[in-house]
């Protein structure tokens, strides 16, 4: 098997695919990187049973075949080879000779017929949408979500994708906090509805992949218990969450009466300020407005460090008198990943959820965006 | 000015409760601890001490000693509901009231002698109210320190009152075995008695040089402070607990996938409960198995916000179990629940899908019914409400 390829796109496929390289010793093949050399060109893979990635490349190929080659040592070599066209590959007797420009390597291979089976769905997409909008959907969620080391429960450790009426839904929630974001998808059959929950890791290391490729659109697949996303020469399959995600729509304030419209930017600040004044514990700052007032006061206090106020203009003037406290973290989590110069917290009572959304004219990259926070009672 | 302290030590504690609530059972030898057949003995009654019987004790042995003996389950709320009271009638005399155990306390006395007199008096008091308003006996020893007030009290047990003035403090040390101090263990003990170092007294004698010589210089200016009866640790009015945690061995070893996890709901919901009732949350749960092959596994889990959440705690402690390794075949022996990360509930994270009402609600039909009087019932795979 011999392969011709030019550099650029070798150093692009090795270091897509490397974000599922397993680091697990128990079995030395997931460290591999899989060459599948065809006519048509080569196809990098690796897996470490959560999630694949595979990733075209053009090549000119002698002989079909697969090889594994290590993926630690051929992801420090791609971004160290040196500036020179083309790069061959050359099997023989499992090794491998890799030469570019004056530099050459032979490589260990481990064995191909080890390699677990990664599989391309072979059914029609489930749905399209943008590439743009599904790395936003990801941005605005995964955040909220359970790191596995918080929980035993898997549940909350993923992202609820739910597809139903020409749209794909993302939800998370860490149980205190809920982060949904809505984007219209195309080609999802008329009353098809399905749900589908993603480890908030595997689709942060998604955004990660994706964010790199030059591609308008994604094609997700819902295969053999898996979703696939495809976007240009790059497929992610992700494993699933076999849990049950809570109702979260049930938890939704639909009927919050106080709307404290505020400048996204100063409110962050604000936020940020506060919180290094908030008490080790939990964290808090307190949102106090009255009645018709436009002013929002932000204040934070801690046994041990002091105190911080400080005032935040309102857009316009609150409807009723409320004194609230949140979580400064689970504010600021939410407010710094919105694009919109505004925006919008919905309350109706200290212990009930608060909801924010973007407000004003609000940015593309902010549409269909809420997030839900519990509040936190001081005693 | 020196510092004056109280220590209140109950007399067999559990065994006299267990006289004062049933009348038929005073003068009578009573033993209170696990009755199954690894159970070990909590507390003798004097009566079954003189057969042999002390604490820690195997319970088969006991009963072998004592056959006559009752034997009882310990009733841990009672003992809770009285010690309360021993703790509110210290605390009409100091602010500064740290119990170190159910049974025992120390209370700091320093300065309050404007407010109520000569403090042998106070201590007398104490000693007499006692007994004649909760009909338990105590030995109380007051000192000018907890070292030497907790030796006090063990010198006047039973029912004694013994008080230790300053100028009296080297002959009252001086006949005591050294291992009678704190913190001599039984290893300091046997490599103090190979160089002729057998009682107080004898320590004294020692030189600081020497004494660092032997034991390293931090143990050995430990002991020559302890042989002199030095101690200026203060009293810590509140002392905070570092977990919360309840264990049971069972009689028979647990198989069943549900009777496990409905074990661990009712441990959980016993540790949500003290928790609220000492008025902390808790950020870490712990899950204890034992196995009939005896191998233990600790398991925990750091959750994103405080809670006292019986159901949250419950959930948690359930899966930690479930998603551990090798629970097959082997029986389970012994299952434990415990709460770390303590921190006082001067806030309180609300959850989106557990309804503090909820959390309200169970503490108040425990503290109403007891805290037998629930218990969660949550199938698998259902979620927290």
């Amino acid at each position: 098997m011999e392969i011709v390829c030019q550099r650029e796109d070798l150093v692009f496929g090795v270091r897509t695919v490397s974000h599922a390289l397993g680091g697990r010793t128990s079995m030395p093949i997931l460290g591999g990187i899989r060459f599948h050399a065809t006519a048509n060109g080569i196809e990098l893979g690796a897996t470490d049973l959560e999630r694949a990635i595979q990733c075209r490349a053009a090549a000119q190929v002698q002989g079909e075949g697969v090889m594994v080659l290590p993926g630690q040592v051929l992801s420090q070599l791609v971004t160290r080879l040196p500036e020179a066209d083309p790069v061959h590959l050359q099997e023989a007797d499992g090794r491998v000779r890799l030469s570019c420009g004056q530099a050459s390597f032979e490589l260990l291979t481990l064995p191909a017929d080890e390699f677990p089976e990664v599989t391309r769905p072979a059914t029609a997409p489930l749905c399209r949408l943008s590439l743009p909008a599904l790395l936003q959907c990801i941005a605005q969620t995964a955040f909220a979500a359970l790191r596995a080391s918080e929980t035993t429960r898997l549940a909350l450790t993923g992202v609820d994708l739910v597809l139903r009426d020409g749209a794909v839904k993302f939800a998370a929630t860490n149980g205190y906090r809920l982060a949904i974001k809505r984007v219209p998808v195309d080609g999802l059959p008329e009353g098809h509805e399905a749900a589908f929950l993603v480890d908030a890791a595997i689709l942060t290391d998604l955004h990660r992949v994706l964010s790199g490729v030059t591609a308008d659109a994604v094609s997700i697949y819902a295969e053999g218990g898996q979703l696939h996303f495809e976007a240009g020469p790059v497929l992610f399959s992700s494993r699933l969450i076999q849990e049950q995600f809570p109702d979260f729509e049930r938890v939704i304030p639909r009927d919050n009466e106080i709307g404290l419209h505020l400048p996204r930017e100063p409110f962050l600040e604000t936020l940020r300020r506060m919180e290094i004044t908030s008490a080790e514990e939990s964290g808090a700052v307190t949102l106090k407005a009255t009645a018709q007032g436009t002013i929002l006061e932000v204040s934070s206090a801690s046994k041990d460090k002091g105190e911080g106020h400080e005032f935040v203009e309102l857009v316009k003037p609150a409807a009723k008198t409320i004194e609230i406290a949140f979580k400064a973290e689970y504010l600021i989590d939410a407010v710094r990943r919105m694009e919109s110069g505004q925006v919008v917290l919905w309350l109706s009572a200290p212990e009930r959820a608060g909801l924010l959304e973007p407000s004003g004219e609000i940015a593309p990259g902010d549409e269909g965006f809420i997030y839900v926070c519990m509040p936190v009672r001081l005693l | 000015m020196g510092r004056w302290i109280l220590h209140v030590d109950m007399d067999a504690f559990f065994a006299a409760v267990e006289q004062l609530d049933n009348p038929g059972l005073r003068g009578q030898p009573v033993i209170v601890g696990g009755l199954g057949p690894r159970g070990v003995v909590s507390t003798a009654s004097y009566e079954a001490r003189a057969f042999g019987v002390r604490s820690a004790m195997p319970m088969a042995k006991a009963r072998r000693l004592c056959p006559q003996a009752a034997f009882l389950p310990p009733r841990f709320d009672r003992y809770e509901e009285l010690a309360g009271r021993v703790r509110e009638i210290l605390s009409s005399y100091s602010p500064l009231v740290e119990p170190i155990s159910l049974d025992e306390a120390f209370l700091d006395l320093t300065g309050t002698e404007r407010l109520h007199g000569p403090l042998e008096r106070v201590a007398a008091e104490i000693h007499r109210r006692i007994p004649a308003e909760l009909g338990l006996p105590c030995s109380v020893g007051l000192a000018p320190n907890k070292l030497l007030a907790k030796l006090a009290s063990e010198a006047a047990k039973p029912g004694g009152l013994h008080i230790v003035r300053e100028e009296e403090v080297e002959g009252f040390l001086a006949p005591l075995p050294v291992d009678r101090l704190w913190g001599i263990g039984p290893q300091t003990t046997r490599r103090l008695a190979e160089r002729g170092v057998h009682t107080v007294g004898d320590l004294r004698q020692v030189d600081a040089s020497l004494l660092c010589s032997w034991f390293g210089p931090n143990a050995g200016a430990y002991l020559w402070r302890l042989a002199r009866g030095v101690d200026d640790s203060p009293v810590v009015a509140v002392r905070e607990a570092k977990s919360i945690s309840q264990e049971v061995t069972y009689p028979e070893d647990l198989y069943r996938e549900e009777a496990i996890a409905q074990e661990l709901r009712r441990l959980a919901l016993a540790v949500a409960g003290r928790l609220a009732e000492e008025g902390l949350l808790a950020t870490t749960v712990r899950v204890k198995i034992r196995w009939s092959d005896f191998t233990t596994r600790t398991r925990q889990v750091r959750l994103p916000e405080p809670t006292d959440h019986p159901v949250l705690i419950a959930d948690e402690a359930v899966v930690l179990w479930r998603r551990g390794e090798g629970h097959g075949e082997k029986g389970v022996r012994l299952l434990g629940v415990g709460l770390a990360g303590l921190v006082p509930a001067t806030f309180r994270p609300l959850h989106l899908f557990a309804s503090p009402r909820l959390t309200e609600a169970i503490h108040e039909v425990r503290s109403r019914y007891g805290p037998s009087s629930l218990s969660l019932g949550l199938d698998k795979g259902q979620e927290a409400r």
